[in-house]
């Protein structure tokens, strides 16, 4: 367990350089909310963008993208209605994304896919 | 995006034109929907279809899936939409550029996970709908192709995988066309001789006579006198079948898949003999989505109910409107459907509970009441409905042991053959083909009958209390053995022949 919190945290760093790249700026990481948890909250245009982040060093129990399923969109669902009712904000301008961070260990290098507006 | 190719649906006999439409738009990352009334097949087609595609090697979209099934209040159900909606999604995500008639060009089949095609059932209905709507091609099955080919006019493109079809689409390797087979009506197999009948000359005469005008038979004996191996001997003086004959059967046999890849059209008269437990529904047809039962898949053919007495008295009064329509209307919630049952029927029973009341060596156990009781099982509108009964007694030794062999069946056929030409020449500017399916009115005008036969029919129908149904019956069977006779006007002993073959009075 321990090992794989370390390749997750790897992955959310490596998905938070991609998004100051890309012009987003990064609010809050790991905001948690009793057991739910969203990864990255970020601002982007205006708008508020909310991250999953899922980190896979093989495919040999899939790939990253598909480990989420309509029950892990559903928790994170609930937990950014969490955090919009907690932050009193207005329920438009906010997005939920997904990054899949393929890493090849061999290789060395990560492969970054970033799904918007997945829910 | 959005895509959108044409499949078929099918609905009793005939198919329906089926839209598969499918879009894919941003959210609900994985979600894949089929909407369109489909049942629990359908439905489970996503599965398939997802994973047919992802091992064929293409990407299956991530976001939100919709697959549309037009019209959308037609309800579907079967593996066939498995096929065109991969297609569609591929089509969406563009992996195929057609090259050919997307709109002129018809999909069916079901998916295997590897990306292989399964045959599926109805293709004959579907081929038929095509060329009606005017397609160009259809993509079908391998194992399903000879069937579809059976329109002659259609192009039919045996299909193994996906990959296979996606490749002819894109115009890179192309699918050889289906090639037309050649039917063989003429050699049917038969598995029983009438040559092989020792005595019952009586019994195979009215057999020629059921098989010349396709009317019903009631065989009574006591057991073991051969009822049942006379009755198996129909097929082979049966006249041979048509090529729109053969395909009115074969759409039947296609709806109820009992079509294989080896058969694809039948070419022979059908011969079903369902076991006295068979249930009504078994029998007429029906179920929530209503199929042929086996009336229908007599049809053209003979049904042969052994132990006729043993069937449930219920199921047997389902036989009344079919055997006097030829038609049968099956209402469900899933719809009204009607399937063909132009057949012969054939029945044998005993005469009593033990067997061998009448016969000669053997006195029969049973009481009076008994009797009545086990004739009683059987009700006077389907005796009405059956225009030759005759009795099948025991075979004496010597005529059991003899060498002799009885008349072969391939002669008797032949007689049968030209008494049906009579009839096809006679009908050929209404709808039925023998004598037995001739209404009241076709009956007054190719039934004349002299002064003296009118006569003999007025006695009979006094004393033998017949029904109207009986008298036109009658009539019916005189013409037929007139037609066997191949004499233009039926005669008094036409008649008095016919007579005879009524139910004796008990």
């Amino acid at each position: 367990m321990y090992k794989n919190k370390i390749i997750g945290d790897y992955g959310e760093d490596l998905a938070c350089n991609y998004l100051c790249r890309h012009g987003y700026v990064v609010i809050e990481r790991n905001y948690r909310f009793s057991h739910l948890e969203i990864d990255i909250i970020a601002n982007f245009k205006e708008k508020i963008v909310f991250i999953e982040v899922k980190t896979r060093t093989s495919d040999r129990y899939g790939t990253a993208d598909e480990a989420v399923n309509s029950k892990k969109t559903g928790n994170l669902n609930r937990a950014v209605c969490c955090y919009l009712s907690k932050n009193n904000i207005f329920h438009e301008n906010i997005r939920l994304d997904l990054i899949a961070v393929d890493i090849d260990k061999i290789k060395k290098v990560a492969y970054i896919k970033h799904y918007k507006d997945i829910v | 995006m959005s895509s959108k190719v044409l499949s078929a649906a099918v609905i009793g006999l005939n198919a329906e034109i089926v839209e598969v439409e499918s879009d894919t738009s941003s959210g609900q990352l994985g979600s894949f929907a089929v909407v369109g009334l489909p049942d629990a097949a359908v439905s489970e087609s996503r599965e398939r279809v997802r994973t047919a595609i992802k091992n064929s090697g293409y990407s299956f979209p991530k976001h939100k899936v919709v697959i549309n099934l037009a019209p959308a209040d037609l309800r579907k159900y079967g593996p066939s939409y498995d096929l065109p909606i991969a297609i569609s999604i591929l089509l969406m995500q563009g992996h195929i550029s057609p090259v050919l008639d997307i709109e002129k060009t018809m999909f069916v089949g079901e998916l295997a996970l590897n990306g292989n095609l399964r045959p599926i059932q109805g293709i004959l209905p579907i081929a038929i709908k095509a060329k009606e709507s005017g397609m160009s091609a259809v993509f079908v099955p391998k194992e399903n192709a000879r069937e579809a080919k059976l329109v002659k006019e259609l192009a039919v493109y045996p299909v193994e995988n996906i990959k296979e079809l996606v490749r002819h689409i894109n115009d890179k390797e192309l699918i050889s066309e289906m090639e037309e087979s050649d039917f063989d009506f003429q050699n049917v197999e038969i598995m029983f001789d009438m040559a092989h009948i020792r005595g019952q000359e009586h019994v195979k005469r009215a057999m020629e006579i059921a098989a010349a005008g396709a009317h019903n038979m009631m065989m009574s004996g006591t057991p073991g006198s051969g009822k049942t191996l006379i009755a198996r001997t129909m097929p082979s003086i049966l006249p041979n079948l048509d090529l729109a004959e053969a395909l009115e059967i074969t759409k039947i046999y296609s709806v109820a898949g009992e079509l294989s890849n080896s058969k694809s059209l039948i070419t022979s008269r059908p011969f079903r003999s369902p076991h006295h437990t068979a249930s009504g529904v078994a029998l007429v047809g029906g179920g929530a989505w209503p199929r042929p039962g086996e009336i229908s898949l007599a049809h053209r053919g003979v049904l042969f109910l052994d132990e006729f007495a043993e069937f449930p008295r219920q199921v047997l009064e389902n036989l009344r409107q079919p055997l006097e329509d030829g038609i049968i209307h099956v209402s469900r919630a899933a719809g009204n459907l009607s399937f063909p049952a132009k057949f012969i029927l054939i029945a044998a029973m005993n005469p009593c509970p033990c067997g061998y009341n009448g016969d000669n060596e053997r006195t029969c156990i049973c009481s009076q009441t008994q009797i009545v009781n086990y004739s009683k099982k059987i009700s006077g509108p389907i005796i009405d409905r059956i225009d030759i009964h005759i009795d099948v007694p025991r075979v004496k030794f010597d005529k059991l042991s003899a060498d002799a062999n009885g008349e072969k069946s391939a002669v008797i056929k032949e007689r049968v053959e030209e008494a049906r030409k009579v009839q096809r020449e006679r009908f050929k500017n209404s709808s039925f083909t023998a004598n037995s399916e001739m209404t009241s009115e076709a009956v007054k005008t190719f039934c004349q009958v002299d002064s003296i036969s009118k006569q003999l029919l007025k006695n009979a129908v006094d004393q033998m209390h017949l029904s109207a149904r009986a008298y036109f019956r009658i009539l019916k069977l005189a013409r037929t053995i007139a037609d066997l006779g191949q004499e233009e006007a039926i005669k008094s002993h036409h008649i008095a022949e016919a007579l005879q073959y009524r139910p004796k009075i008990m």
